[in-house]
């Protein structure tokens, strides 16, 4: 834990007066030191993952189904109970205090990609689309719900759609919203009792969300804290559960679900990356072992000696946007939030004023890259100078085996310069405010043979 | 048929429209008592939701679709006599299953199996009194649809459709106390049709604009009328009115050969992003849909009604190239029915393409009762 000392002190000096300890959530850049965290059953935590409904308020069953009233086979995960096992993998169902089946978006939403037939649990999703307004699901699923039982569901689910909406609608289909999602929810439900307020109690976040790209749950196995700036110190498990606080209305529905996050977390260290599913040229991935070992583990880590250090901004050079905004104060309401709130305590929202450089398990398949996922492949990731200010993926997506990461097209400029909404939302465009493509420029001067080299080792990693 | 540039957008639009419509065409049930029980009844009716790819066939599906749970039904048109008064009509039908058409051999002719509502609206000339009628009538030879005759009908209005020389065109009878219509429409303009995509459960298409000609007869005269119509239809899985959702609708036929129409979806009784969903038919039938970013709508003016709630009655709608300013013209007319509506003919003046230009067209407002923050 690397909490700034004076904010330690006053920490707690003014415990019992939390109004005041702004400032004192932060860490230092550098080495971050492990928590003890809990044990957990990784079989009970998947069980609990695709089952169990920690997101407790959603849409009526019989509006869900027509809205989307097929779920393709390949969509279907195993190991679901009852409805859940017809349900895509995104979506969990149950019976509520009034006997209504609800349909809610689970963790797999963000979490899981469907690559080819196969669904990757962990990878996150970058191709899911934030940029519309959350509230038209909302109204259109509204439509389809009859009587008084179905209607007081719809609307808890739909007074908390409407509370986060303005805060959660990104400028790109794949980039997420998740940390201001978070933010929003919190500006809506006392920290101690957890009641939900269709007023905000604080002041929310900006409604223009900061992107980023959602990491994989693999890595999880090899943090010591949870995000880019590492804000997620303390007990991950609990700091998970923020991931469910669309729903939880009262303490008591917290503890419910927190009897399981143990598990659930034990199950999200147990992930391993997916094998590189095309071939690899052996050779050229020894060469490029060789290279890595020179040019890259001191900040990524080799097999299992992962360093767990975050960068400064000026040392890494990456979009400064997330960062700062974590770190400048601006945020620090949801802290204290969170250190009132059963989900945490002073130390458990702590970020640090830089980038933890991520282990890279698995990144063929995490592609875009950077915090942001503000560049397309991994090509580009190590020539920074030939990467687009504007681009788009290619549609239906093709993976790229030479650059490794998905196909995409380079554009000419930017979101302002295309009327078509449609067409607007398909563009990334890295001079928007958060999405800038700049920095990590570690690969800049490597030759075109060892550029190549690392890719393909990276490909067995 | 033409597809809209986005026609999965054009049957949302329909859905909603028709929706609203819905709530609208089922005042006399609401009035006997019965309407909740027997409309649960029809959603808890087992009708197999319609699959498998479809294609619109004019004038054929200007008649009922049996196999479908629901249907509707919807005209507004704005007629205007040789000496220049104008009227403005509104007529909807409705029909809900309750027992799906293979269940209902061996059953008493008796037997409830289908609900059949309807509405007729007539704004007069002074654009503020109004001839209202409603219908509500089971299938039981007072309703129903005859394919040979292509003859829709409740009680003693009708819709004719597919007589020789017809085309895709239809023939309007309808009714109130001292008013009787009787309309020849024919559609100026390509049909727009929903997806033809077998997720689909519920189909249908729009007809932005008709011309019309008939006569209206009332206690004092039988004169002659043209005018302007909008007809949808829908069926297949329509929800029956009711809910948290609430709709505006507003159709609109501007001098230069262009229509709109706007569906507002909102909560109902509550304030609350609406979303919008539009289609604008150029005067060539080219038809694009605009989402929430390609339409601006500021209300400029609120009306109170006479049981206190307020109405949006006047709206300015800017596109990327219109800029349109529309006034309820008359009082207008709230319905007190399962889902109260609130419906009056408007005026629209503004630009489009640059040039300026005036029109017709029809607002239809719900869930303004007992608003909440």
């Amino acid at each position: 834990m690397r909490l700034n000392p004076l904010g330690l002190i006053l920490a707690v000096l003014l415990a019992g007066c939390r109004e005041e300890t702004e400032g004192s959530y932060r860490s230092e850049v550098g080495s971050v030191p492990a928590m003890e965290q809990r044990d957990g059953d990784p079989d009970a935590g998947y069980d609990a993952l695709v089952n169990e409904p920690y997101v407790s308020c959603g849409i009526p069953y019989e509006a869900f189904q027509r809205i989307f009233p097929e779920t393709d086979p390949a969509d279907r995960l195993p190991g679901r109970d009852g409805l859940n096992a017809d349900l895509p993998y995104a979506f969990t169902a149950h019976e509520n205090n009034d006997g209504v089946t609800i349909v809610s978006s689970n963790c797999l939403t963000c979490h899981a990609t469907r690559i080819e037939d196969e669904i990757v649990i962990g990878l996150g999703n970058e191709f899911a689309d934030f940029t519309h307004d959350p509230r038209r699901l909302a109204l259109q699923a509204g439509t389809y719900v009859r009587g008084n039982a179905e209607t007081q569901a719809w609307e808890r689910w739909a007074d908390r759609v409407e509370g986060i909406a303005p805060y959660i609608q990104t400028r790109t289909i794949g980039v997420n919203p998740a940390p201001n999602l978070t933010w929003a929810l919190m500006a809506h439900r006392d920290p101690e009792t957890l009641e939900w307020s269709n007023a905000p109690l604080i002041a929310p976040p900006p409604e223009d969300p900061l992107p980023i790209s959602v990491p994989p749950w693999w890595n999880m196995r090899h943090k010591t804290a949870m995000f880019y700036t590492t804000i997620g110190r303390g007990d991950h498990s609990t700091f998970m559960l923020l991931a469910s606080m669309l729903c939880v209305d009262s303490v008591e529905e917290f503890r419910a679900v927190d009897t399981y996050a143990g598990d659930v977390r034990a199950y999200l260290a147990s992930l391993e990356a997916p094998d590189y599913p095309f071939e690899i040229d052996t050779d050229l991935a020894r060469t490029g072992a060789k290279l890595y070992s020179r040019e890259c583990a001191e900040c990524h880590g080799e097999g299992d000696d992962y360093p767990n250090r975050v960068y400064p901004l000026d040392e890494i050079g990456t979009d400064t946007a997330y960062a700062r905004a974590a770190t400048d104060g601006s945020r620090d309401r949801f802290y204290e939030w969170i250190a009132r709130s059963p989900y945490g305590d002073e130390q458990s929202a702590a970020p640090a004023p830089g980038y933890i450089a991520p282990p890279l398990d698995g990144v063929w398949a995490t592609a875009p890259y950077l915090h942001n996922g503000s560049v397309p492949n991994l090509r580009l990731l190590l020539r920074p100078d030939a990467r687009p200010n504007y681009w788009r993926h290619v549609r239906p997506r093709i993976y790229d085996e030479a650059a490794v990461g998905w196909r995409y097209e380079r554009l000419q400029a930017g979101q302002d310069a295309v009327d078509d909404a449609a067409a607007r939302r398909e563009i990334y465009d890295t001079t928007l405010p958060g999405y800038g493509n700049k920095g990590h420029r570690f690969g800049a001067e490597l030759l075109e043979t060892e550029v190549k080299a690392i890719i393909e080792f990276l490909k067995t990693h | 048929m033409r597809d809209c540039a986005s026609s999965r957008f054009t049957i949302k639009a329909l859905i909603k429209t028709c929706i609203a419509i819905m709530g609208l065409v089922v005042p006399a049930a609401a009035a006997a008592g019965m309407i909740d029980a027997l409309l649960d009844e029809a959603a808890e009716a087992q009708f197999e939701p319609l699959t498998g790819n479809w294609v619109l066939s004019l004038p054929a599906d200007h008649g009922a679709h049996p196999s479908a749970r629901a249907e509707t039904w919807s005209l507004a048109a704005h007629l205007e006599t040789p000496g220049g008064e104008e009227y403005d009509v509104s007529w909807s039908l409705a029909r809900f299953g309750i027992v799906p058409p293979e269940e209902r051999n061996g059953r008493s002719p008796w037997d409830l199996v289908e609900l059949h509502a309807g509405q007729f609206l007539l704004f007069d000339a002074e654009g503020g009194a109004v001839h209202s009628a409603v219908r509500f009538s089971r299938l039981a030879g007072t309703a129903g649809h005859d394919p040979e005759k292509r003859e829709v009908w409740l009680d003693e209005w009708s819709l004719l459709y597919g007589a020789a020389g017809m085309g895709e065109g239809l023939s309007v009878r309808a009714s109130g106390p001292e008013a009787l219509v009787h309309l020849n429409l024919v559609p100026e303009k390509t049909a727009l049709r929903g997806n033809e995509d077998s997720q689909a459960a519920t189909r249908g298409f729009t007809m932005p604009r008709l011309s019309v000609a008939g006569t209206l007869q009332t206690p004092h005269a039988t004169v002659e009328v043209t005018g302007t119509a909008w007809l949808d239809r829908l069926w297949g899985d329509v929800p029956p009115p009711g809910g948290p959702i609430a709709y505006d609708r507003l159709t609109l036929h501007l001098s230069d050969g262009t229509d709109i129409s706007v569906v507002q979806t909102r909560r109902a009784g509550r304030d609350g992003l609406g979303t919008f969903d539009s289609i604008v038919v150029g005067p060539d039938g080219q038809a694009s849909y605009l989402g929430d970013e390609a339409l601006e709508v500021e209300i400029l003016e609120w009306r109170q009604g006479q049981t206190g709630s307020k109405y949006p009655v006047s709206w300015r709608l800017q596109g990327k190239d219109f800029d349109l300013s529309v006034i309820a013209a008359a009082q207008g007319v709230r319905q007190d029915f399962l889902t109260p509506v609130w419906q009056a003919p408007v005026s629209v003046n503004g630009q489009r393409d640059g040039k300026s230009v005036e029109g017709t067209g029809m607002l239809l407002l719900s869930g303004y009762e007992q608003r909440k923050p």
